[in-house]
């Protein structure tokens, strides 16, 4: 339309004229664009200043407290002052706008009206000045929003969701010891603890630098973001809360190469757990928020362990090892687990050995090396503890077999090529071929090989040890071995840890 | 300048364009309301007012402490504790303690130990602040709520 | 007081009349003089001329696209200036801040979306404007230094988008600014495949001097905030006014058999030609107002122009108007985004760069070097030559220049739409060197990659078409088709096919979950 008429000379009047429709568009299109533009305005100032959601429950909150006045015949009926409440508390990074809907909170008279309006269960508030505290330390959520939806931020970006009612409890635990918790109404808290401690979970997990290395560390394990574990299994909300429970429930349905594997728990039992797990956030309190029972919990933590033999050793070994005297075959794992107290091992290991193997670990097995998990004392209480072990009746080795064992030089020399044929007929079926392991120990295996002692091979195959499957081989007299096959026995195992094949 | 070089007067505005340029107006205004209003905020970033001092036992009965980081003084006497503001009352400088009271270095107040003006431009006295014991034995302090001077709290 | 002095009252009166006077300095403006003369004389208004051509107000010949992108602009100032106020640019603070402009700032909120609802339109505005100005050919002589401005108005508005971008400190913001600063070093892939980083970095310096560290944190956080509040907008600004000002000067709006010459607007270029410099007239005048029945000769024709008061100004106040009103309510219906607070432990995946970059970051995926310096770069550099090559003045003013135009532009347009896809569908379905030969030296990944290939094609097709039309003219609209095409398809993937990982998905709802 507009092309034809720009190559001929335009009429004044034809300009005229389209000028003027032009111009009637653009006044039409003024007046609507500017009504729409003051619609639009008012709807803004609507919902962002007058209808406001802390704001129209501020007014509902200003009429409850008529009627409940007026009912009590109290004192005339007090003016909201309607604004935005907040409480900064710098100490602990809060900024927590919930008593803007929670307008009544700290007013005794609000008891058992409706969400928002009621004043706080119990007497937490007299003991915990909300000033000095806010409302996330205990509950988490989104403090600085002013909608529910967000405060509840278990499906906006914020990191803490609201705690669940239930969990609460949980962080009574940042300031409170476990028993002034108990005493209080959380025992769901205590319970988990207790449930912590009994089942040993230090013995995988490491909290305070003690523990097992097996699985993660556990000190923020409560203090986790969402993105930070993997919500892919969860069914529930993606929250860390829910996390915890489903992942209590079954480890490896959440985390799929999980090797957790704990004795089956009542829902109870996982909620306690969870609680206990939620209260774990490496926060650094000030100290004037600290409870003694807490700084008594802290400084056994962290300071220097009153643990025992026996202590340490069902705390940390007992999981897997049990009492330690007996060697067996674990079907969870499938590996097998080594008497570590067994009367014989006892009486030859070294403290040498056994103190490598602690600190060291068995590579390729889940014995994870503890050097940093237990301190070097409590490393040597254990072995003390272990070496320590009383002996049952007729278990006692000769003392020159012992004096072997213990010798540190001792060089034992035989025909490892002898040793390999008789390896392969009596002890490949449980050491694996290249001994690497079967129903028995692997014993090419580094810190295996680094730390026996020649003697103490030789213990071994000859005498067997007691209350596990290794047989005594030694018995030249019945069609057995004699010193001679037990040496190239043990020239032979010392050849497997070199990964060399054994030469003519 | 001659008659016929001077251009008519354009008709008086139609009804259009006057709604057009009320409309202009209003939203114009309206945006200017809204920029001004976003300058007051509902919510100050400071922490609470109201903070703790410690327990009575601190403040022994006849003597006299400031706390620089609060800015006040508590004066304990045998009738309780009052705690003063040292913001001066003239324009917020704060005040410096003498032996005969307190000193403004801005301009010159001189107050009174209990806090009454004795010379220079302040209006009033320095303010006495709420004091009342929490649920934990310690001594609160409300610095927005003032009370009159002379008033203790008796522990 | 009931009675008035009469003696005040005029006295009043007068200050009154003086008072106006002196704004306007030539009476009220009641009349076509002497509004042409407010307009003339005020500095604000003097931007326009005080005439318009009819042309002018057509919504066709521009589509208001370059009025959008300044009321946007102004719309940006305003708010931004007012979120200054709260905002807090400091590493510790950010975050919170802008949490709170969200939540507790008196209508906070509204500012924070319609900024950032602007900013994204801003730099849709200015691209649409750019491809508008090419189509019509605006570019030619004597506009082409202001084709050049344009040009770094477009790059000023995408670094002040992107600098924004940061300031929220949220994880969106930072990894997309990691990515982008990562770009700024890709050099570095080239001169570590040379071996040459240890004496040559120039990719490490940039992103050194962008970041003014390593990585993004606090000093990439004030740096960032400097640029997108001060040095950026002043820049801009003065741009900006260089931009209109040459528009003036240039004889206005582009439009056939309308262009004057460089001896200024309203020498018509069908006016005697100067025969030697020296009768090149110096001084030029343009004309304020009509007179009814006598018509000053000019050599401009005033036949088809009206005064700009109040016919243009209704039309901008229009344009203005509506562009506020999008604003607030795209802000009012949807709330900008802003996600946890930033964390270096946690990549976002997938981590995206601002939508105007992420044509550009499909192009990185293959090669960061090519994709973010080398194409950009080119591309620039070729925008920027295009009037000059193309010398040609005919058709300017029209769309496409002509029929001709318009089929060489249609045959581009599915040519290098093709392109594009197959340049994205290749390596997604059947891999790239890599895949193959994962042992190809890095020298020949960075140089043969679908993205550089692509921009090869695209020159290659360019040239052809120069040699089919023999016509400069047709290449360029050839070649910045393709641009248009590619930049339109690659953003396009980058914004919904791609997922976690950079992976290919054809629906986010095939996405992993995490």
């Amino acid at each position: 339309m507009t092309s034809k008429t720009e190559h001929t000379v335009p009429v004044r009047r034809s300009v005229d004229e389209e000028v003027a429709r032009r111009d009637l568009v653009m006044r039409v299109g003024i007046v609507v664009v500017g009504a729409m533009t003051i619609v639009v305005m008012l709807l803004t100032a609507g919902r962002e200043h007058v209808y406001t959601e802390w704001r129209m429950h501020q007014v509902e909150h200003e009429k409850l407290m008529r009627s409940v006045e007026a009912g009590d015949a109290g004192p005339g009926a007090t003016d909201l002052d309607v604004h935005i409440r907040q409480i900064v508390v710098p100490e602990l990074g809060a900024t927590d706008r919930c008593t803007s809907c929670h307008a009544g909170i700290e007013d005794p008279r609000m008891s058992g009206q409706p969400q928002p309006h009621s004043s706080h269960p119990g007497k937490y508030l007299v003991q915990h000045e909300s000033a000095r505290y806010g409302c996330t330390i205990c509950h988490r959520g989104q403090g600085r929003a002013l909608v529910f939806a967000e405060v509840k931020a278990d499906d906006v970006h914020w990191p803490y969701a609201l705690l669940p009612a239930g969990m609460t409890q949980s962080s009574c635990g940042l300031c409170h010891g476990a028993e002034e918790v108990r005493e209080h109404g959380g025992e769901k808290y205590a319970a988990g603890k207790t449930l912590f401690e009994e089942r040993s979970c230090v013995a995988c997990h490491q909290l305070d630098g003690r523990g097992g290395s097996l699985g993660p560390a556990l000190d923020r394990e409560g203090a986790k973001h969402p993105q930070e574990v993997s919500m892919k299994y969860v069914s529930g909300p993606h929250t860390l809360p829910q996390w915890l429970v489903e992942h209590f429930e079954n480890p490896a349905r959440i985390v799929p190469d999980s090797k957790m594997n704990p004795p089956e728990m009542t829902g109870e039992q996982i909620e306690a757990l969870t609680i206990f797990m939620l209260s774990l956030q490496d926060r650094d309190l000030p100290s004037e928020y600290l409870t003694p029972g807490k700084y008594l919990e802290l400084h056994e933590a962290r300071g220097v362990s009153k643990m025992d033999g026996p202590e340490l050793f069902s705390t940390y070994c007992g999981v897997c090892h049990d009492t330690g005297t007996y060697g067996r075959w674990d079907d969870d794992y499938g590996k097998f687990i080594p008497a570590v107290r067994g009367p014989t091992f006892v009486q030859i290991a070294t403290q040498n050995h056994i103190t490598a193997a602690v600190l060291q670990g068995r590579p390729g097995t889940e014995m994870a090396p503890w050097a940093g998990g237990m301190t070097g004392e409590e490393v040597d209480r254990l072995v003390e503890y272990i070496l320590s072990t009383p002996l049952p009746e007729g278990a006692t080795l000769a003392p020159e077999v012992v004096s072997r064992a213990h010798q540190d030089d001792l060089l034992i020399e035989g025909d490892a090529n002898k040793g390999e044929v008789l390896f392969s007929m009596q002890c490949a079926a449980c050491h694996g071929q290249q001994g690497g392991g079967l129903l028995g120990p692997a014993l090419a295996n580094g810190v295996f090989q680094e730390n026996v002692t020649d003697g103490f091979m030789f213990a071994t195959i000859a005498y067997g040890h007691k209350d596990t499957a290794m047989p005594a081989f030694y018995a030249p007299e019945a069609g057995g071995y004699d010193i001679e096959d037990i040496n190239a026995l043990v020239a032979f195992v010392r050849l497997l840890g070199t990964g060399l094949e054994a030469q003519p | 300048m001659p008659k016929r070089l001077e251009p008519e007067p354009l008709p008086r505005r139609d009804f259009l364009s006057l709604a057009g340029l009320t409309l202009t107006g209003l939203a114009g205004i309206g945006a200017t309301m809204g920029g001004i209003r976003l300058l007051k905020p509902y919510v100050l970033p400071e922490r609470s007012n109201r903070f703790t001092i410690g327990l009575p036992g601190e403040f022994p009965v006849g003597t006299e402490r400031i706390l620089p980081e609060r800015n006040v003084v508590v004066r304990s006497t045998p009738a309780g504790v009052a705690v003063v503001s040292l913001v001066c009352t003239h324009l917020g400088c704060i005040v410096a303690s003498t032996d005969e009271g307190f000193d403004c270095p801005c301009h010159g107040s001189r107050f009174t130990g209990e806090g009454d003006v004795v010379k220079g431009p302040a209006p009033r006295p320095l303010r006495w602040l709420e004091v009342w014991l929490a649920p934990d034995g310690k001594l609160v302090v409300d610095g927005g709520s003032e009370v009159s001077p002379g008033t203790f709290f008796g522990v | 007081m009931a009675e008035v002095n009469p003696t005040i009252r005029t006295r009043l009166e007068s200050v009154g009349r003086d008072l106006i006077d002196s704004i306007f300095r030539h009476g009220k403006p009641v009349t076509d003089r002497s509004r042409s003369q407010a307009v003339f004389t005020n500095l604000f208004l003097h931007l326009h001329p005080t005439r318009t051509h009819v042309r002018t107000l057509r919504p066709t010949t521009t589509l208001g696209l370059g009025t959008i992108s300044f009321s946007l602009f102004v719309v940006l100032t305003v708010t931004g200036v007012l979120l200054m106020l709260y905002f807090k640019p400091s590493v510790e603070l950010a975050y919170d801040s802008v949490k709170d402009i969200h939540y507790v700032v008196p209508l906070g909120r509204i500012m924070r979306n319609v900024h950032r609802w602007a900013a994204h339109l801003m730099v849709a505005a200015v691209f649409l404007h750019m491809f508008r100005v090419f189509y019509s050919a605006a570019y030619a002589k004597p506009r082409e230094f202001n084709w050049l401005v344009g040009l770094a108005l477009l790059v000023l508005t995408l670094a002040l988008s992107f600098t924004g971008y940061l300031l929220p400190w949220d994880q969106l913001a930072y990894w997309a600014i990691t990515i982008g600063a990562n770009i700024a070093g890709s050099p570095s892939e080239l001169t570590d495949a040379l071996g040459i980083t240890k004496w040559f970095d120039p990719g490490g310096l940039q992103k050194e001097i962008l970041l003014g560290s390593q990585s993004v944190g606090g000093e990439a956080l004030i740096r960032f905030y400097t640029l997108h509040v001060i040095v950026l907008p002043l820049v801009l600004s003065a741009l900006i006014g260089v931009h209109f000002w040459r528009i003036r000067k240039d004889g206005g709006l582009a439009r056939p058999g309308g262009t004057p010459t460089h001896a200024g607007k309203g020498a018509s270029p069908e006016g005697t030609p100067a025969s030697s410099p020296g009768e090149e007239p110096t001084k030029t005048y343009g004309l304020m107002c009509i007179v009814r029945d006598r018509r000053p000769a000019t050599n401009l024709d005033p036949a088809d122009t009206v005064p700009s008061w109040p016919y243009l100004l209704r039309a901008e106040v229009l344009i203005f108007l509506a562009t506020f009103v999008a604003c607030l309510a795209l802000g009012l219906a949807f709330d900008a985004p802003l996600k946890e607070l930033a964390n270096p432990g946690i990549p976002e995946n997938p981590a995206k760069a601002p939508w105007y970059f992420l044509g550009l970051q499909e192009i990185v995926s293959y090669s960061a070097f090519v994709g973010g310096l080398i194409v950009p770069a080119v591309t620039v550099l070729g925008l920027a030559l295009v009037p000059y090559i193309d010398r040609d003045t005919t058709g300017t003013g029209t769309y496409f220049t002509s029929h001709r135009g318009r089929k060489w532009t249609l045959i581009t347009l599915a040519l290098a739409a093709v392109l594009a896809v197959v340049a994205v569908a290749v390596p997604v379905n059947i891999g790239w060197i890599r895949d193959w030969y994962p042992d190809a030296s890095q020298l020949i990944v960075i140089a043969v990659n679908p993205g550089s290939l692509l921009m090869l094609a695209y020159a290659g097709w360019s040239l052809l078409v120069l040699r089919l039309t023999r016509s400069k003219r047709m290449a360029a609209l050839a070649l910045f088709t393709c641009f248009v095409v590619g930049f339109v398809i690659l953003t396009y993937v980058g914004m919904e096919l791609r997922g976690p990982n950079w992976d290919f998905f054809w629906s986010k709802a095939d996405w992993p979950v995490h």
